[in-house]
């Protein structure tokens, strides 16, 4: 059987209360334990790129490309963000298709915050 | 009901388009369950579960979904969206209610897609009256049909 890998799904915004950050603290030491982790920001969760107290860049580096950040563009969109913002995290951008097709696949542990 | 174009509005803004793995698209069918736990209008939550759930049925998944709370109430008979005076008034420029849209996906997508409401919660909102294509099922079985499914993801927390 193949190692399971994880799809965290996050769609607060740090201002919506302190889970955001303990959400994606979790999904980076899981990444630093060497678990595949792909996270997805979605909803308000695309306001963390806003937000300069994450370090996505040092975050996607200390995890040794175990650390996938993907995030909505339907979501940035909405919230006219410039996906400039998203490069410079380090990020890429993704859709609903891909983020279905991740969650479909055997052995995926999706966790929704 | 020509609903594909509001739910899937993610492909007319995205600059991405769709970048979906092939191979997952094409894959053997699995079953998704999710659970709508949250409150729908507090976020854009109700704009999520549209886009998975018809994203999850377009790559030829099954899907179940269980509302619990106030989640119960996107599936009412009674909903209704007055129309707006600045868009023209023609098919496509309509309002949809969530039900219209559920009821929608029940049309396009046929035997793939089941949806089950809390009778508990239903009925503690008074939100009784509901579409005929979806099952009112006792809280109970909520745990019968998330095994049944290959994999489950739940969204929001009950309030």
């Amino acid at each position: 059987m193949s190692e399971s890998s994880y799809l965290m799904i996050e769609t607060q915004s740090p201002d919506d209360g302190p889970g955001s950050t303990a959400f994606i603290g979790s999904a980076v030491d899981l990444a630093c334990a060497g678990r595949k982790v792909s996270l997805w920001l979605l909803q308000n969760g695309v306001l963390t790129l806003l937000s300069p107290e994450y370090g996505w860049c040092d975050w996607i580096a200390e995890t040794a490309g175990n650390l996938c950040v993907r995030v909505d563009a339907f979501s940035l969109a909405q919230r006219s963000i410039e996906h400039d913002l998203v490069e410079a995290a380090g990020a890429e951008t993704g859709d609903m298709p891909e983020l279905v097709a991740q969650m479909m696949m055997p052995n995926c542990k999706v966790i929704w915050h | 009901m020509a609903l594909n174009m509001y739910i899937h509005s993610s492909q007319t803004v995205s600059p991405q388009g769709c970048r979906a793995h092939p191979e997952a698209v094409q894959g053997a069918s699995r079953h998704l369950f999710v659970g709508l736990m949250g409150t729908p209008y507090q976020s854009d939550l109700t704009t999520s579960l549209f886009r998975l759930v018809e994203e999850t049925l377009k790559q030829r998944h099954q899907v179940t979904v269980w509302t619990c709370g106030y989640g119960t109430m996107l599936t009412q008979s009674t909903l209704v969206r007055p129309p707006d005076p600045l868009m023209p008034d023609d098919t496509d420029s309509k309002h949809w209610s969530t039900s219209e849209m559920v009821q929608a996906l029940f049309q396009t997508y046929g035997e793939r897609i089941r949806w089950y409401v809390c009778r508990y919660c239903m009925e503690e909102r008074g939100a009784v009256a509901q579409i005929p294509q979806v099952e009112i099922q006792l809280p109970f079985s909520f745990n019968t049909y998330l095994t049944l499914a290959d994999q489950s993801v739940v969204l929001g927390v009950k309030s």
